[in-house]
């Protein structure tokens, strides 16, 4: 075995038991790291994402640098090639403050949309919701953009299977977490992200609850979901860390009691399917996350690897610690603007109180993202900390 | 068809569908669920 | 007169349809200006209700969207009944999100907040500079500045703004307050923030504080 192939299975391995709450010699440090990396590489950030080269570039330099066990991102996250070819325009780029910003929170489609939406899917998506995201294809050259964007969607999938080949077959990284193993984005996601927005869903949830519920029960955990359900098998994938990815972000506008009854029926379903086909699942939930502690509570243990951005994870351990493997806590404000010291001093806190019996995965608490979301030198510090660090 | 209407359903859809000819026939219908599905929930 | 306490409660529960239904049989009643402030005081009331409720855990951050909205829509249809009065304020706030953040849904559930705590809100909108919120503040004599942004960008973004207070020698006049998901103590420090909030209903209740 070579010392690569060597890397590869030590992670998958430590990822396994991480998430099964066996105790691990050593932690696993995955990056949260998203387009922080481009803002030190010598790259533009504009030049970074059209150019699949660079972008390949400056992924394995990064990892080269940094040496992380597990990555959330291999610089897939923005496909802005494809979103560009429809003249999709509600973002910013600024190569100054190396940010990618975006217009937030457009509603692509209305409440009469929600019955369309149960009756007939592709027709919803097909019929409304192209046409009123991507304003340039009600002129005359629709199809020719459509087929460019087919195109370079093709083009994107390429380079996924790539970077994510490359990352194994040159340095033993495993799939990363967004575009490497399947993605699950249920359909209450999907209102919040792409269809209704943050404003206008908080209002449905008031005014047309059922009708809301009635798009959750018909479209469930997602396509993606539905076809990953049928392809797979028993037992947990050894060739990967955790078997796919489920992103909570939507859950930020409700209350305890509305996500009961609007969201933990798919939670709920992902629960079940992990614990009755052995599977593991990453969860990344954003925000602060105290008010759902009762639902992780009912996590099948072994099976769930939490990811929390604002919530203190020393009291989250001693909630749900026993059900749930926590991943992050390392905070992006000591990154940023603590000494070395004081960071190291952080990883070790975490460490000795968070994976002394198992069950937590070393990892940044917020998307890493701009270039003073982290300093360099704290995070070589850290990371060199947590590899050599025994537990 | 006129190109005003390609976003029609079922008629404009299959337009599209058939368009894609880069590929596989037998792999097209999946092909254009996935990326209307993939287009329409895009987060750049 | 409409039934204030009943107006007070449906506000509270956001009840679209009574609040809605209240505030239209009022308004075709032709009243009289101090019944108008009455009710707007009554709508007030209400949504200290909601930002109690939000506290307790009983809401969240999409019923408080929900209620700012439908505090708007209250007080444009009780507006033309006022003539130009308004009801007595207790401080003047310039408001934001800073410069690079394009987000604005949680400055405007805290604007709703604040301007039904009685407060004359100025509101910048997104992406602002900080030579803007200088210029309002200048301008509208303010007594306090608040900075909102949910991207980790913004925390630069926020100190630039307290930074350019200080250097036109305003920092000393106002109380500044940082707000959204990406705000901790930390950063309240490193911004050099009076204070710093997560949750717009604490949020009021601070400036509320301040303006005593």
């Amino acid at each position: 075995m070579t010392d690569v192939s060597k890397k590869f299975q030590e992670r998958v391995q430590l990822y396994k038991d991480a998430a099964r709450h066996k105790k691990t010699s050593r932690v696993l440090n995955l990056a949260n790291i998203w387009t922080w990396k481009i803002c030190n590489s010598g790259y533009k950030l504009s030049e970074a994402l059209f150019d699949y080269d660079k972008m390949e570039d400056i992924v394995c330099k990064f990892h080269e640098k940094y040496e992380f066990d597990y990555y959330m991102d291999y610089g897939l996250r923005n496909p802005l090639r494809i979103a560009d070819t429809l003249g999709f325009t509600d973002y910013q780029i600024n190569d100054d403050t190396c940010a990618l910003s975006y217009v937030t929170d457009i509603s692509y489609m209305t409440e009469e949309d929600y019955d369309l939406i149960i009756e007939n899917y592709d027709k919803f998506l097909w019929t409304k919701c192209m046409p009123g995201r991507y304003k340039n294809l009600r002129g005359s050259n629709a199809k020719e953009m459509l087929k460019k964007a087919a195109q370079e969607l093709i083009t994107y999938q390429k380079f996924c299977v790539q970077m994510n080949s490359q990352m194994e077959e040159d340095y033993g990284v495993p799939l990363c977490l967004f575009a490497g193993v399947p993605s699950v984005l249920n359909s209450f996601e999907t209102l919040y992200l792409a269809f209704r927005g943050m404003k206008a869903l908080s209002m449905d949830l008031r005014r047309i609850p059922d009708k809301v519920k009635a798009v959750c029960r018909a479209l469930g955990n997602g396509r993606a979901f539905e076809k990953y359900k049928a392809s797979t098998q028993q037992g947990t994938d050894m060739h990967t860390g955790p078997d796919f990815s489920l992103y909570l972000l939507a859950h930020v506008i409700l209350s305890k009691k509305q996500f009961e009854e609007f969201y933990w029926p798919l939670l709920k379903e992902i629960f079940d399917f992990v614990e009755k086909y052995d599977k593991i699942v990453h969860i990344f939930n954003e925000s602060e996350n105290s008010r759902l502690y009762d639902f992780y509570k009912q996590a099948p243990k072994g099976h769930v690897v939490v990811h929390f951005e604002n919530d203190d994870l020393f009291k989250a351990k001693k909630e749900i610690g026993d059900n749930v493997c926590l991943c992050g806590g390392m905070p992006s404000d000591l990154l940023a603007r603590g000494t070395k010291d004081e960071c190291v001093a952080y990883a070790k806190r975490l460490i000795d109180e968070l994976a002394a019996d198992g069950g937590f995965i070393f990892s940044q608490d917020k998307m890493i993202s701009y270039p003073n979301d982290c300093s360099a030198a704290n995070l070589l510090a850290v990371n060199k900390f947590v590899q050599e660090y025994r537990i | 068809m006129a190109e005003q209407n390609l976003f029609t359903y079922p008629e404009g859809w299959n337009e599209m569908m058939a368009a894609l000819d880069f590929v596989p026939e037998e792999q097209r219908e999946a092909f254009m669920e996935d990326f209307v599905d993939m287009i329409s929930s895009i987060c750049v | 007169m409409a039934d204030l306490n009943l107006l007070t409660k449906a506000m509270g529960e956001l009840d679209e349809d009574q609040v809605m239904s209240t505030i239209s049989d009022f308004m075709a009643s032709n009243p009289s200006k101090e019944d108008t402030l009455k009710m707007m005081n009554a709508c007030q009331q209400g949504m200290a209700v909601v930002g109690d409720l939000f506290d307790s855990g009983e809401y969240f951050v999409g019923d408080l969207i929900y209620a700012g909205e439908l505090l708007t829509k209250t007080i444009e249809t009780i507006k033309p009944a006022l003539k130009g009065e308004s009801s007595a304020k207790v401080g003047k706030m310039v408001l934001g999100t800073v410069q690079g953040d394009l987000h604005d849904i949680g400055k405007n559930i805290f604007k709703s907040l604040a301007e039904s705590a009685g407060f004359e809100v100025y509101d910048l909108g997104i992406d602002t500079p900080p030579e803007d919120f200088v210029n309002k503040a200048k301008e509208v004599k303010a007594d306090i500045v608040g900075l909102s942004g949910i991207l980790t960008l913004a925390s630069e973004s926020m100190k630039n703004t307290v930074d350019s207070l200080n250097s036109d020698g305003l920092r000393d006049k106002v109380k500044v307050i940082i707000g959204g998901n990406l705000v901790t103590s930390d950063l309240c420090s490193f911004v050099g923030a009076d204070a710093f909030t997560t949750n717009a209903a604490e949020g009021v209740k601070i400036c509320q504080g301040w303006v005593k």
